[in-house]
């Protein structure tokens, strides 16, 4: 740690040229976020006579990781959301020469004073939940009503149109299973033929999808205050119910079904949402979007796996995600694929 | 007596966690060990159930197979169902046995998707089957909170 401090700090010099003595301190690696090496570290330095600093937050991308990312991706959410009053970090630098530390990386604001749920945690929010699910499903709701033109996150991401979201992201993870499936996928594969044979409506907006909004994707405070959104490394253009039918998938419910992302009850969620983004809920898309959620989860737990089988990345979480995770959007698909069954064939 | 896997594993968890997790200064150290000490209570149940998921796995999809032989018109695929239907499970060695579970999957891939076209209740049958097998494998995980 104490060499990566050393070369960070020349970097924050070189990126800093009118403060000097800049020093790192506190450099530790935080858990989780397998897609990138994140580090907290408290910066400080000499500017105009004064000392200064500021705690950060650095993200290096890893050798291998969870999900193939673009570190520039999530980087311009952050420019293009901060301005917005969206609680996300303020974005720094982003930097793609190797020089520095060997791999690609961005550097941020570090939130202070915060915590991000765990996913073994029964009930990780206790009397915050109310609180925290107003704002959860409220700031999802803004997400989905901000103009990606206006916001200036358009111009950094391919265009989509209404009536080809659904197949452009469906596209993409399949061609993910495609590539990475360890094994036969007989629920997967199923579930993908049904979605093609029954496709959404066209997205009513087009709409920044955060791609990965979810239980411990934010960081929130002892008063329930959502302080920061994170992880925005798999955003993209698209149908905004794609977010919302991740965000409400029964795995980021803490064992809550009743409860999405294990906040509050579903039809408040969802309400919130609809008067946030000024969208109604069609729940025949609904329901497309919810299986495609765990075909995407499928998918996302397929690449780990075979991340860590090839040795290319030994993160437990890879294992982890990889072995419980599937077998939990398994059995999820399993049902709904059933369901969807004896609803074309018992209930005409 | 030596005891059982699934105790020496499940024991080895709690070691991890209020033994060594405890006395971990850096946060990324204690997440590892955290999670290294939850699969081992994955890995203690894989131990004990492996074996039989998948050996149910194969006999449902037999079954299957041996009832999908009747049905199906294309000689080729029926010939291969009619050949897995009535194959002997090689070994008992858990890889094996997934190997050969992951053949038959592939084979029931194909004749799912040619029951979505013709047999509505052939269909039904392989959901039911595909159902079964996702939720045999439920695990319910100890609360860390």
């Amino acid at each position: 740690m104490d060499e990566l401090s050393q070369r960070f700090a020349a970097y924050l010099q070189h990126r800093m040229p009118h403060v000097s003595n800049v020093e790192v301190s506190g450099l530790s690696r935080i858990h989780g976020g397998a897609s990138r090496e994140t580090y907290r570290l408290r910066a400080s330095w000499r500017e105009n006579g004064v000392e200064g600093g500021r705690a950060l937050i650095l993200r290096r991308d890893p050798v291998a990781s969870l999900i193939e990312t673009e570190r520039d991706l999530e980087f311009n959410a952050y420019r293009a959301f901060h301005p917005t009053g969206l609680p996300v970090p303020e974005p720094l630098f982003l930097e793609t020469d190797l020089e520095w530390l060997d791999r690609p990386f961005f550097v941020m604001e570090q939130i202070e004073g915060c915590q991000a749920a765990s996913p073994f945690n029964d009930d990780p929010y206790g009397a915050l939940a109310p609180k925290i699910g107003e704002q959860f499903w409220t700031h999802l709701g803004r997400i989905a009503a901000a103009d990606p033109d206006a916001i200036g996150f358009a111009e950094t991401v391919d265009p989509v149109a209404p009536d080809e979201c659904w197949k452009i992201a469906l596209g993409h993870w399949e061609k993910v299973i495609d590539e990475d499936a360890l094994s036969p996928q007989p629920i997967a594969r199923a579930a993908i033929r049904w979605m093609r044979r029954n496709p959404p409506p066209p997205a009513k907006r087009i709409s920044v999808v955060h791609g990965d909004y979810r239980t411990g994707n934010f960081l929130f405070d002892e008063a329930g205050d959502i302080r920061a959104i994170l992880d925005w490394e798999m955003c993209h253009l698209g149908d905004p119910l794609e977010d919302l039918a991740w965000a409400a998938d029964p795995l980021w419910a803490n064992g809550h079904g009743e409860r999405p992302a294990g906040l509050i009850d579903r039809a408040s969620a969802y309400a919130l949402w609809e008067k946030a983004s000024g969208m109604t809920i069609d729940p025949v898309a609904m329901r497309w979007w919810e299986v495609f959620a765990a075909v995407k989860g499928l998918a996302i737990w397929i690449s780990a796996g075979s991340e860590y089988q090839t040795g290319s990345n030994h993160d437990p979480v890879l294992a982890f995600s990889s072995w419980f995770c599937t077998d939990f959007h398994d059995r999820l698909l399993a049902g709904k694929l059933k369901a969807v069954y004896e609803e074309a064939h018992y209930e005409a | 007596m030596k005891p059982d896997v699934e105790v020496v594993m499940q024991g080895f968890m709690g070691t991890l966690f209020t033994d060594i997790a405890p006395h971990l200064t850096a946060e990324y150290a204690v997440g590892h060990v955290s999670l290294m000490a939850l699969m081992l209570f994955m890995t203690a149940h894989e131990h004990e159930h492996g074996a039989e998921f998948e050996m149910t796995d194969i006999q449902e999809m037999q079954a299957i197979f041996a009832d999908a032989t009747g049905k199906v018109a294309d000689t080729a695929l029926k010939a291969r169902l009619a050949e897995a239907a009535k194959a002997d499970v090689p070994s008992l060695q858990l890889s094996k046995l997934r190997a050969q579970g992951d053949l038959y999957r592939s084979l029931l891939i194909e004749l799912h998707e040619w029951a979505e076209a013709h047999n509505a209740h052939l269909e039904g049958v392989i959901l039911d089957h595909l159902l079964d097998a996702a939720n045999r494998r439920k695990l319910t995980m100890p609360s860390l909170g």
